[in-house]
C-alpha cells in the first residue's frame, strides 16, 4: 500500500471532529468578530461601525476597571489554590492508602457541582450577619460581623474562597498524580546529598512537575477567566458595591443585556482574548523541561553541593 | 464512502422536515416567570376556551426572574423561537424602549374595551411609553408595611404609632435586641418612598433624575435608618432573597418589611410559611415635612403585566386572550385566590370572593386594606433608563452609601447621573 493512501484514514476520522468544531466554534468566532464591529443593539439594524467599538472601550474606565479585576484575580486565584493544591497532594501522599480514596472522592465533590449550585451553597454561607460563616467563626468569639459580598474589601477576597472551594480538590488530584510521576530515585538521591525536605521540593519536586504545574495553572487560568455563575450568583451579574467585584466577563453581560450593547460586549470579549492567550502561552512554556543541569548559582545553606538530577546529559526528565 | 454521506444527508433531510412541520402546527408560545404562574395561565387558557367558545391554545414557558430578560433578548436578537405573549416585570420592559419598541401598540385596543374605564388608571403608566400602552398590568403592585404582628406585641408597639415615619422612628427604639431590627430594608425603598413623597426617579417624559433634592433626602433618610439601628440590610438578593427568609426571618430578627401586595401574596407565603398567622398588613407611615405632596399611605414598586409581540403571527388571538384575562371576573378572582396578585381591574372588586379572611395574615381581609389604597397610590412611570437606574442602585452604589461612610448618598447619585449624562440618558 502507498504512503499517501496509509495518511488518508486519520485525516478522513478526524474530519467529523473538525467539522464540528468548526459549525461550534469557528462560525461562532466570525460571527463574533463581525458584531464586535458593528452597533449592534438589542433592536433595530446592525450597522457597521467598523473599530469604532474598540476605541470606546480604550476611553471606557469601566472596562480598565474590569480587565484590572481581573488581572488581579487570575493571579490572586492562582497564588491561593496552587500552593493548597500542592501541599495537599503532598499530605494525601502521606495517608493510609485506604483512607485516599474516600478522601480523594470528597476532595473532587466541589469541583463536580455545577458552579451555579456551588454559588447558591457559597451564597448562604457568607450571607448577611445570619451566614453560616458569620454565626459560627465570628458571633461566637465576639467578633464583629463580616458583609463578605457587600463590602468591597472582601468581594475580591470571597470571589477567590469560591475559587479556592470549587478547585482546590481537583487541582489537589492533578498534582498528586504528578507527585506519584517523579521518579523516586530523584529524591533518594537528594537524599543522600544531604538536601533537606524544602530542598527536595524546591529542587527536584517542582522542576520535575513543571509540566504538570503549568498545566494546572492554564486550567485554572482559563476557568478563573471566564468565571460567570459565581459572580452572578454572589453579585447579580454585576461587579458588586463600588464594582469591586466587576470581571470582564460580568462587564460583557452587563453591556449585553443590560445596556443592548452587543457590538460593544463581543469587542471586549475580542479585546481580552490576546491578553488570555499570551498568558496561557506563557505558562505553557513555563512549563516545557528545561535541557542542561539544574544547577544553583550559591551554594543552598546546607552547604552542599548543587543537586544534580539526570544521568543522561544533565536533562531533567519527569 | 458515499454510505456516510447518503446517511447524513437523510438524518438532515428528515430533521428539516420535522421541524417545518413542528412550526406549523405550533400553538402561541407564553412565557412567564414561575411554574406558578404558568399553572394559573394554563388554567385561565381552559377557562377562556369554555367561556367564550374559543379554541386558543398556548405553550407555556416558566423562566426565573432574571433569567427571562435575558431569554428574551437572546430570543429577540436571534429571531429564533420568539415568544407571542410574555408576563413581563415592568423594570425589564424599560430595555425595550430606547428603540422601536417592539410590543405591540395596545392603546386603540384597550380603549374599545372594559380596561379603558375598569383598569386603575396610575397602573398603566408602567407599561406606557410616549402616551402609547403596550402592556396591561396585572397587578395594583400597591404597597404596605408588612409586620410581624407577634413581635409587634411582645415590643409594645401598635400599628397606631406608626402613622408618621417619625412616630416609625421613635417605636424602633423600643427594639433593644442587637440581631432585631424594625425594618428590613433594601434599594427598593428609594424608589418606594420617593414615589410616597409625590416624586420618582424620572419624570413623565422619562428623564431620569429630575427630582434630585427630593431623591438624595430621602436616600440620606434611610441611610440614617441604617446608622441609627432603625434598619438593617440582608445580603446579595435583598428581601427577595430565600436566604433573607431562612436567616434573618425565621431568626425573629425582622418586624416589618415595606412592599407591595405581590411580595405579601406571593413571596411572604411561600418564603415563610412557618410563621403562617404572625404576619399582617397596614398603610404606610406617612410623610409630614412641606416638601412631600399630601400625605399619603401608600406607594407603588414593580409589578408584572402581559405584553404581545409586534411580530407575532397571532396578535390579534393574543389580545383577546389578554384582554379576556385582564377583566373577566372568575380570571381576576383567580389571580388573587391563587396566590399571585391584587387586580387592578376594578370591576372585580366588587366580587365577594376577595371579602375573605386570610389564614395566613391572621385572618385580616387583606383586600379591604388594598382597595382602600389602591386608588391612592402614585402613578406609574417609564423610562428607558429604568432598568439601568435599578441596575446601579441595586448593584453598585445602595449598599454602599448604607454602609461606607465615603459614599454618601450625594456622591452616589452624582455618579449616577454622571454616568447616565455620558451614556445619553440625560441631556
Amino acid at each position: 500500500m502507498s504512503t499517501r493512501s496509509h495518511r488518508r484514514p486519520p485525516f478522513l476520522l478526524l474530519a467529523p471532529f473538525f467539522a464540528v468544531l468548526a459549525l461550534f466554534w469557528l462560525v461562532p468566532l466570525a460571527r463574533g468578530v463581525l458584531i464586535s464591529l458593528q452597533t449592534d443593539t438589542l433592536f433595530g439594524d446592525a450597522a457597521f461601525a467598523g473599530l469604532a467599538n474598540y476605541r470606546a472601550l480604550a476611553a471606557d474606565a469601566r472596562f480598565a476597571h474590569a480587565l484590572r479585576n481581573t488581572v488581579l484575580y487570575c493571579a490572586m486565584v492562582l497564588a491561593a489554590v496552587l500552593p493548597v493544591s500542592l501541599a495537599l497532594a503532598h499530605l494525601l501522599r502521606r495517608v493510609w492508602p485506604g483512607f485516599r480514596g474516600p478522601l480523594q472522592f470528597c476532595l473532587l465533590l466541589p469541583g463536580l457541582t455545577p458552579p451555579l449550585v456551588l454559588a447558591l451553597l457559597y451564597l448562604m454561607v457568607f450571607h448577611g450577619p445570619q451566614g453560616l460563616l458569620n454565626k459560627i467563626f465570628l458571633q461566637p468569639f465576639g467578633l464583629p460581623n463580616l458583609d463578605w459580598i457587600g463590602d468591597p474589601r472582601l468581594i475580591k477576597f470571597s470571589l477567590v474562597l469560591l475559587m479556592l472551594w470549587r478547585w482546590t480538590g481537583f487541582m489537589t488530584l492533578i498534582f498528586l498524580s504528578g507527585l506519584e510521576g517523579v521518579p523516586r530515585a530523584y529524591h533518594d538521591a537528594a537524599r543522600i546529598e544531604g538536601a533537606s525536605a524544602w530542598q527536595r521540593l524546591r529542587l527536584v519536586t517542582l522542576p520535575v512537575m513543571r509540566p504538570v504545574t503549568a498545566f494546572a495553572a492554564a486550567f485554572l487560568l482559563i476557568d478563573t477567566f471566564v468565571l460567570f455563575e459565581g459572580a452572578y450568583v454572589l453579585l447579580g451579574g454585576s461587579g458588586g458595591t463600588q464594582d469591586a467585584g466587576l470581571l470582564l466577563v460580568s462587564y460583557g453581560y452587563f453591556t449585553a443585556f443590560t445596556l443592548g450593547n452587543f457590538g460593544s460586549a463581543a469587542a471586549m470579549s475580542f479585546t481580552a482574548l490576546p491578553l488570555l492567550l499570551v498568558a496561557l502561552f506563557a505558562l505553557l512554556a513555563s512549563g516545557r523541561p528545561r535541557s542542561g543541569r539544574d544547577t544553583r548559582k550559591d551554594r543552598d545553606g546546607t552547604g552542599a553541593a548543587p543537586v544534580s538530577t539526570g544521568t543522561t546529559g544533565g536533562e531533567v526528565r519527569p | 464512502m458515499k454510505k456516510p454521506a447518503v446517511s447524513f444527508l437523510s438524518v438532515t433531510l428528515a430533521a428539516v422536515v420535522f421541524s417545518a412541520a413542528a412550526a406549523f402546527a405550533k400553538p402561541l408560545q407564553f412565557w412567564v416567570y414561575s411554574q406558578k404562574d404558568a399553572q394559573y395561565y394554563s388554567d385561565m387558557v381552559a377557562l377562556y376556551n369554555k367561556k367564550t367558545g374559543a379554541k386558543f391554545e398556548a405553550e407555556f414557558k416558566a423562566y426565573g426572574y432574571a433569567e427571562m430578560p435575558d431569554k428574551l433578548a437572546l430570543a429577540v436578537k436571534s429571531g429564533i423561537n420568539m415568544p407571542d405573549i410574555v408576563q413581563f416585570d415592568e423594570i425589564f420592559f424599560s430595555l425595550y424602549l430606547k428603540d422601536e419598541v417592539p410590543f405591540l401598540d395596545l392603546t386603540d385596543r384597550i380603549a374599545k374595551g372594559p380596561l379603558k374605564s375598569g383598569m386603575l388608571p396610575q397602573r398603566f403608566g408602567v407599561f406606557s411609553w410616549k402616551n402609547r400602552i403596550y402592556g396591561v398590568p396585572q397587578s395594583t403592585s400597591t404597597v404596605v408595611l408588612w409586620y410581624r404582628e407577634d413581635l409587634f406585641r411582645e415590643a409594645g408597639i401598635s400599628p397606631n404609632d406608626l402613622r408618621t415615619w417619625e412616630g416609625f422612628e421613635q417605636a424602633a427604639q423600643k427594639i433593644r435586641t442587637g440581631s432585631r431590627h424594625m425594618l428590613a430594608m433594601d434599594w427598593s425603598y428609594l424608589p418606594m418612598l420617593v414615589r410616597q413623597r409625590g416624586y420618582d426617579l424620572y419624570n413623565k417624559d422619562g428623564v431620569p433624575l429630575a427630582d434630585s433634592a427630593v431623591i438624595v433626602e430621602t436616600w440620606n433618610r434611610l441611610a440614617g435608618w441604617i446608622r441609627d439601628g432603625v434598619s438593617f440590610m440582608p445580603g446579595q438578593g435583598g428581601i427577595f432573597s430565600p436566604q433573607f427568609f431562612s436567616t434573618s426571618v425565621a431568626a425573629n430578627g425582622v418586624m416589618s418589611i415595606i412592599g407591595p401586595d405581590w411580595y405579601g401574596l406571593d413571596i411572604l407565603q411561600n418564603m415563610d410559611p412557618e410563621r403562617k398567622g404572625r404576619w399582617r398588613a397596614m398603610p404606610l407611615p406617612v410623610w409630614t415635612d412641606s416638601k412631600s405632596k399630601g400625605r399619603r399611605n401608600t406607594s407603588m414598586f414593580s409589578g408584572q403585566g402581559l405584553v404581545i409581540f409586534k411580530k407575532s403571527k397571532q396578535t390579534e388571538a393574543a389580545w383577546k386572550f389578554v384582554e379576556w384575562v385582564m377583566s373577566d371576573m372568575d380570571a381576576n378572582a383567580e389571580r388573587y385566590l391563587q396566590g399571585n396578585a391584587f387586580t387592578p381591574f376594578r370591576p372585580a372588586w366588587t366580587d365577594l370572593r376577595y371579602a375573605h379572611p386570610e389564614p395566613y395574615f391572621g385572618n385580616q381581609i387583606l383586600t379591604e386594606l388594598l382597595m382602600e389604597l389602591a386608588p391612592k397610590s402614585p402613578p406609574g412611570m417609564q423610562s428607558p433608563a429604568h432598568a439601568l437606574i435599578v441596575n446601579f442602585l441595586r448593584e453598585q452604589y445602595y449598599n454602599s452609601t448604607m454602609n461606607d461612610e465615603n459614599m454618601p448618598p450625594e456622591k452616589a447619585y452624582s455618579e449616577i447621573k454622571a454616568t447616565l449624562r455620558k451614556m445619553g440618558y440625560i441631556k
